[in-house]
């Protein structure tokens, strides 16, 4: 995939972020709201690039990279739209150079 | 996502994808996106009101014309002529009337779609992605803007024209039946006031539409052209960051 779509990454992310425990393909894709071709494509990406992990029992979950990935990618959003992040720790990372 | 140790799964209308920021972020988009929809749609509504009033303006002078020539034959004086006038021009003023009101709520709805501090609607909270928000719908929500933008410009050109073919007729009239006969001895300097009174008129009103459809689609563009610009160097950032083949955490 050459450019995956920001919100979709983040969507996946953020339901794999912010799941109760490892969810299967089909809560994430539930939660996320993409389509299954759309799925198994952006899984493909996460990884591929070393952002997730699907274990055994087909459950997914997110690397140290793909947590740093969701922190930078929420952060960055959130400054971009000016949407509050409400407190999160999410502020702590920030986005060095975020230029606004 | 249920609170820790509480068995009870969470209210249906706090999902918990709704509580990360990125689900915050898609639904203000997917609110956007309506504004920008709704914007699209009233901008089709101000072009054709206001070709529409251009045409009613054009139309008006042959039915005021009948209106005066009736007046000839029936010698009704000038209360008729003031109907006449009054008659002819009235579906050209409807639109006028209309064509501003949609400049204004267009405005309106822009201040109220863009607000930050707007309170989620039930709607929102229970579509929490915004799904279908992507960058490419950022993109496209820019060129909708830009188009709508052009046809705002547009639309000015039937309303300055009507403006004026609407002003003309009723000043000519007037001056014709009305003044015509006092206007005698008045100097061309004088005479020349009643045809370029509508031009003062007009023209400040005009500019004053302008201004409202500027900032209407002004609001909608400056903020999509740098939400634009930031994505696109956010997303060269991330996948130079965290999907480059020598890229690591």
């Amino acid at each position: 995939m050459d450019r995956p779509d920001l919100f979709v990454l983040g969507r996946l992310l953020e339901g794999l972020a912010l799941a109760a425990e490892p969810p299967l393909r089909t809560q994430l894709q539930q939660r996320a709201g993409v389509n299954y071709t759309m799925l198994e494509r952006y899984l493909e990406f996460l990884t591929g690039h070393g952002l997730a992990l699907l274990d055994g029992d087909g459950r997914l979950s997110l690397t140290p990279k793909g947590v740093e990935a969701y922190r930078f990618l929420s952060v960055s959003l959130a400054q971009i739209f000016d949407v509050p992040n409400q407190g999160t720790p999410l502020r702590e990372l920030g986005r060095p150079g975020a230029g606004r | 996502m249920n609170a820790p140790g509480s068995p009870e799964p969470s209210p249906a209308s706090t999902p918990p994808a709704a509580e990360g920021p990125i689900g915050r972020v898609a639904s203000r988009l997917g609110r956007l996106d309506q504004g920008v929809r709704s914007a699209a749609r009233r901008g089709r509504r101000v072009s054709w009101m206001a070709w529409g009033f251009l045409f009613a303006a054009a139309a008006g002078v042959p039915v005021v014309e009948i209106g005066v020539y009736l007046i000839g034959i029936f010698t009704v004086g000038e209360a008729g002529l003031l109907t006449a006038i009054a008659l002819g021009t009235l579906p050209a003023v409807v639109l006028f009337g209309l064509t501003v009101r949609e400049l204004l709520l267009g405005r309106r709805e822009a201040r109220g779609y863009l607000r930050e501090d707007r309170p989620w609607s039930g709607e929102e909270v229970g579509e929490p992605f915004g799904f279908g928000v992507s960058l490419l719908s950022v993109q496209e929500n820019q060129k909708q803007i830009s188009r709508v933008r052009g046809e705002l410009e547009i639309s000015m050109i039937p309303l300055i024209l009507g403006g004026i073919a609407l002003l003309e007729i009723a000043g000519s009239l007037v001056l014709a039946e009305l003044i015509g006969p006092v206007s005698q001895g008045l100097t061309p300097l004088e005479v020349a006031f009643f045809p370029l009174f509508p031009l003062v008129i007009i023209i400040p009103t005009i500019w004053a539409l302008w201004r409202v459809a500027r900032q209407w689609v002004d609001q909608y563009q400056r903020g999509l052209d740098g939400q634009v610009r930031q994505l696109i160097s956010l997303e060269g950032e991330f996948l130079g960051r965290f999907a480059s083949p020598s890229g690591g955490a």
